[in-house]
């Protein structure tokens, strides 16, 4: 429970830096996301996540046929998502110097 | 469902999992575009999974309950509402024909007025409409037992449902023992043609909003169906083969090869346009002797008019009950004529055209 909960933020931020990057779609996002590290992590837990920051104007989608057959859509990051992004590596970091100091302190 | 060409290029776990997800979506009364859209996604990413070699597990997890639901979090309220909506303007047409065509067959009558006219609604309309509401309660109460039957499939489950509505159709009228009930027109027909007017035009502007245009053509989920359409008939085709192949198997029997299996869908494809065409011919011929027989017994007006009536809804129920039929001909029939052109069974045609890249199976179609 705690995993998922301190999962739900964070993983927010870490897909719009991913889409930031470039335009990119749903399985090239898991696959990364998987290489650094997110293991348990499953394409349930992300399409929502991707639907929210579409949903919110963070980030825009575009629909596309992919080899495959089906329509796909392709990732990129608003001019609001960037400011987004900026904001929360700016908490994040914050957040991450406050919690290290403490646990380190344990 | 337009997603079904996609879906037929998912094998073993991938399609296992697509599969239960479809079910999951059905027991949770997820329809519509939205879905259309939903399980669209689902396929490019399991397609791509399974292309790349990624394990299913890797994209649904180990839970597959618990996958479904955080996945279809994203069918939202607002998605159920316009779903149900959508379900109940369809209701709306068929009431609206209904009682048109009882206000048609009643303009003649002695002392007809529209607004105090009492239309009959037999025990079998009543008995459709209870197993349709026997349906949502069961649907509403064994959804997610359901959805845990492991050997639960789409088919089964679409299969029950029209047996509980059929069911109820033909029990009513043993229960009511015949009796019919009335209804009055006017506000009926009313209510259920401003509601189709109100929903029309809801519709377009929604449609006019996010693709530009008001009509279906500017949804991209709808031109990759059309596109679609071709392979997933080939790959359908593919799986009866097998499926048949499989039986004659279990049986004992020789095995049908990919020649005679392309023989016999050929045969079958002249049958039904044949069947087809005397369908169409019997229904014409039978309203010009019942007009015929109608001016003959009483008078040429009353034949005029009551062929003005006949024909546009017989037209309506040839199109409703033929439409599908024809429209499956045509594309079994453009599959045929691409085999007999590349002179390939139906067999090859669907493996190369599974080896084929999307976009070069559209210029092989």
């Amino acid at each position: 429970m705690a995993d998922a909960q301190l999962m739900k933020g964070i993983l927010e931020g870490c897909v719009l830096a991913l889409v930031a990057k470039g335009e990119t779609y749903g399985y090239e996002i898991l696959s990364e996301l998987v290489r650094h590290g997110f293991e348990d992590l499953g394409e349930g837990t992300l399409y929502p996540v991707l639907t929210r920051l579409d949903k919110n104007g963070l980030i825009s989608c575009r629909k596309a046929k992919s080899p495959y057959g089906p329509i796909r859509k392709y990732y990129s990051v608003t001019d609001e998502g960037k400011k987004y992004l900026e904001e929360f590596l700016q908490s994040y970091g914050k957040i991450t110097a406050c919690a290290n100091s403490v646990l380190e302190e344990r | 469902m337009d997603y079904t060409s996609a879906k037929n290029r998912l094998t073993g776990e991938y399609a296992e999992a697509f599969e239960k997800a479809e079910l999951y979506a059905m027991c949770c009364d997820m329809y519509g575009s939205r879905l259309n859209e939903i399980m669209m996604d689902l396929a490019d990413m399991l397609l791509t999974a399974q292309d790349k070699g990624m394990p299913a597990k890797k994209v649904v997890g180990d839970d597959m309950e618990d996958f479904c639901r955080s996945f279809f979090s994203v069918y939202s309220t607002k998605d159920k509402i316009a779903g149900f909506l959508t379900s109940v303007y369809r209701t709306a047409w068929l009431v609206f024909i209904v009682e048109l065509i009882s206000v048609f067959f009643s303009i003649g009558e002695k002392g007809f007025n529209f607004w105090t006219h009492r239309s009959d609604i037999t025990p079998y309309m009543v008995g459709v409409l209870a197993g349709m509401f026997i349906t949502c309660m069961v649907d509403a109460v064994f959804k997610k037992m359901m959805f845990r039957l492991q050997k639960m499939r789409t088919g089964i489950y679409t299969a029950v449902i029209f047996a509980v509505i059929f069911g109820a159709a033909f029990i009513a009228p043993m229960v009511s023992g015949g009796k019919i009930f009335n209804v009055p027109t006017a506000p009926v027909l009313i209510g259920a043609g401003a509601y189709v007017l109100i929903f029309i035009i809801a519709r377009a502007i929604i449609r006019h909003k996010n693709t530009g245009s008001i009509t279906k053509k500017g949804d991209p989920y709808r031109i990759s169906m059309k596109k679609d359409i071709d392979a997933n008939v080939v790959f359908e085709h593919e799986k009866m083969f097998h499926k048949r192949n499989a039986k004659l198997e279990k049986r004992g029997k020789p095995l049908h090869t990919a020649q005679e299996f392309t023989a016999q869908i050929k045969k079958n494809n002249r049958i039904s346009r044949v069947s087809t065409v005397a369908a169409i011919c019997i229904c014409v011929v039978c309203s010009l002797f019942a007009v015929v027989t109608e001016a003959v017994t009483n008078s040429i007006g009353s034949a005029l008019m009551f062929g003005a009536v006949l024909l546009p809804v017989e037209a309506v129920l040839l199109f409703i009950f033929l439409g599908p039929g024809v429209f499956a001909e045509r594309v079994q029939r453009r599959m045929i004529e691409t085999c007999d052109r590349e002179n390939l069974t139906i067999i090859e045609l669907a493996e190369r055209m599974r080896a084929l890249p999307q976009d070069a199976q559209e210029e092989t179609e």
